[in-house]
């Protein structure tokens, strides 16, 4: 894989996730609704795109629809911020990951939970560390 | 620091074996061609699960037979699907028609949206894995009783239903290595 389809699937990452997570947040969709819907005007107009312009469409579809898992996240105290950092840890990690799926069912899902359970432990971490010094 | 380390152990180590077989089935695809190095250092993310906010569930036959029986609806429609679309727009579309379809204020089928959508995840598998009725059963009670044990657990948490999809699938994914 070349460096340029690893840049566009950090940002297609990054953009699944947020926006996933912006309609949930703020236009008051179920998390499910937001996932699902966006994910499918993603696949439908890619495919369309890929009868313009020939591209690996399934695998960007792949990724934006995992990406919309790590937008699903309704965390308390987890912010946009947080959130984009789980995209983009997704992002890392589907690369490493996603030619060993092999067609196997709830891969994407499992990769998008492990992105989750990082950036919440990280912000876990980040919260205790922020209090600890705040208090001295 | 203080470290909270959560009571519900048993499910702590539920669904940290459930992503401990998928580290190790990604792993052991990688070895077919080149071993990936990056694969099992991802296991020592595991022994962090203990901090995660699990709640225990009590066993309720109706509920998980209610779960059981939406998970099926959701798998086997997608399986179904796979015939017509890719994987992704079959699942997709299985989860937005419900989606819609359950917003209806009458039906009071909202509170089913996710346990639907874990069972598409698991139909996103292909024929190699899960090819006939029986095979498509057990992977569906599985998923039912599975999804009804985490309910309360991890709430909010991005990809628990797709973890708890390709749950449905574990016995098939090891009886593969």
């Amino acid at each position: 894989m070349g460096n340029w389809t690893m840049v566009v699937i950090i940002i297609i990452s990054l953009v699944g996730s947020l926006l996933t997570y912006f309609f949930a947040d703020k236009v008051k969709w179920t998390a499910v609704k937001s996932s699902s819907l966006l994910s499918l005007f993603f696949a439908c107009s890619s495919l369309v795109l890929n009868n313009y312009v020939p591209y690996d469409n399934e695998l960007y579809t792949l990724c934006f629809f995992g990406a919309s898992f790590v937008g699903m996240t309704k965390i308390t105290n987890l912010s946009y911020f947080w959130i984009g950092a789980g995209g983009i840890t997704y992002g890392l990690l589907f690369n490493t990951v996603y030619q060993y799926f092999s067609n196997i069912g709830g891969a994407l899902g499992s990769t998008a939970c492990i992105s989750i359970i990082v950036v919440f432990l990280m912000h876990k971490v980040f919260n205790k560390y922020s209090n600890k010094n705040s208090v001295q | 620091m203080q470290i909270k380390i959560t009571k519900q152990l048993p499910l702590a180590i539920l669904f940290a074996s459930i992503h401990l077989i998928f580290i190790l089935h990604l792993h052991h695809e990688s070895c077919k061609g080149t071993p990936n190095n990056f694969l099992l250092p991802l296991l020592l993310l595991l022994p962090g699960y203990v901090l995660l906010p699990f709640v225990k569930t009590s066993f309720n036959a109706i509920k998980t037979g209610k779960n059981t029986i939406v998970f099926s609806i959701g798998f086997v429609a997608t399986i179904l699907l796979q015939d017509f679309f890719s994987v992704v727009i079959s699942s997709c579309l299985v989860a937005s028609v419900f989606t819609l379809f359950s917003e209806i204020k009458k039906i009071k089928l909202i509170s089913y949206q996710t346990v639907l959508y874990a069972g598409t995840f698991g139909g996103m598998v292909s024929s190699g894995y899960v090819s006939d009725g029986y095979q498509i059963s057990v992977s569906c009670v599985l998923g039912g009783i599975i999804f009804s044990l985490l309910n309360n657990s991890l709430s909010g948490f991005g990809g628990k239903m797709g973890s708890i999809g390709f749950a449905s699938l574990i016995i098939w994914v090891i009886g593969q290595w």
